[in-house]
């Protein structure tokens, strides 16, 4: 895996991607873990708590699918940072306008906006389980607010990957020319 | 391709090689090997004028067309 770059933002934005990757990656196996501690060895112990707290049995199903969700926002997390060290990778080789990152902005782009779809049902399940958490004193607080920063992301990506395209066709314009 | 260049010929009467032509013009061989075999997409106009300058030459003599 080739970091070094001759920018030293280009470095530092792959090293940043790279740390925020393995992250990534050590959540998901961390959650990948619990789901597997908890349908073995803790499952009695989170139906204990479920029943003290007063919440329906199938609390524990909401549970692991609430933890199986955040596996697959952090890997869509992954994808998004994989797709921008592809970009990355092609600004340091001095050819960056081409359709595959114009693909790849548009990916990032839909990843924001099905990260924010995806995120929205867990945050009520949050607040669903927010009095029945009270009771056993546990908190769990998600912010699954429409983002509009996050709409405006992913239009930004849209438009750049825009851009992208217009650019490549004016490379491919540009390449012949003598 | 119907635009045809006259390179080569122009070349051979100034007694010129394709080397030289690219040091005296300061475009690249690799350049003017591509417009010389015709995979040229365009030509920008100061490469018609240093060229036309070098074989003393109109850019009529350099270029031609023919219909396909």
């Amino acid at each position: 895996m080739d970091i070094k770059s001759k920018d030293p933002l280009l470095t530092a934005a792959t090293v940043l991607v790279v740390l925020s990757q393995i992250v990534m990656i050590f959540g998901m196996v961390m959650l990948g873990i619990g789901i597997g501690a908890l349908l073995t060895v803790g499952r009695t112990g989170l139906l204990a708590e479920i029943a003290l707290s007063g919440a329906p049995p199938v609390a524990f199903w909401l549970v692991i699918l609430a933890m199986l969700t955040g596996i697959v926002l952090l890997g869509l997390a992954w994808r998004f940072l994989n797709e921008l060290r592809g970009i990355i990778k092609t600004v340091d080789a001095g050819d960056p306008f081409r359709h595959d990152n114009a693909d790849r902005l548009n990916r990032m782009g839909w990843i924001a906006i099905i990260g924010q779809v995806i995120v929205m049902p867990v945050a009520a399940l949050a607040l669903w389980s927010a009095p029945y958490l009270d009771k056993v004193e546990r908190e769990l607080h998600i912010d699954g607010a429409f983002d509009w920063t996050t709409i405006l992301l992913a239009l930004v990506l849209f438009i750049l990957a825009r851009v992208f395209r217009h650019g490549a066709a004016m490379r491919a314009d540009l390449e012949g020319t003598v | 391709m119907p635009i045809l260049v006259k390179l080569d010929d122009l070349l051979h009467e100034r007694r010129m090689t394709l080397t030289e032509l690219a040091e005296r013009v300061d475009i690249t061989l690799a350049n003017l090997s591509i417009l010389k075999t015709g995979k040229a997409k365009a030509v920008r106009f100061s490469t018609l004028e240093a060229i036309c300058r070098e074989l003393h030459c109109q850019p009529g003599d350099l270029l031609g067309f023919t219909e396909e």
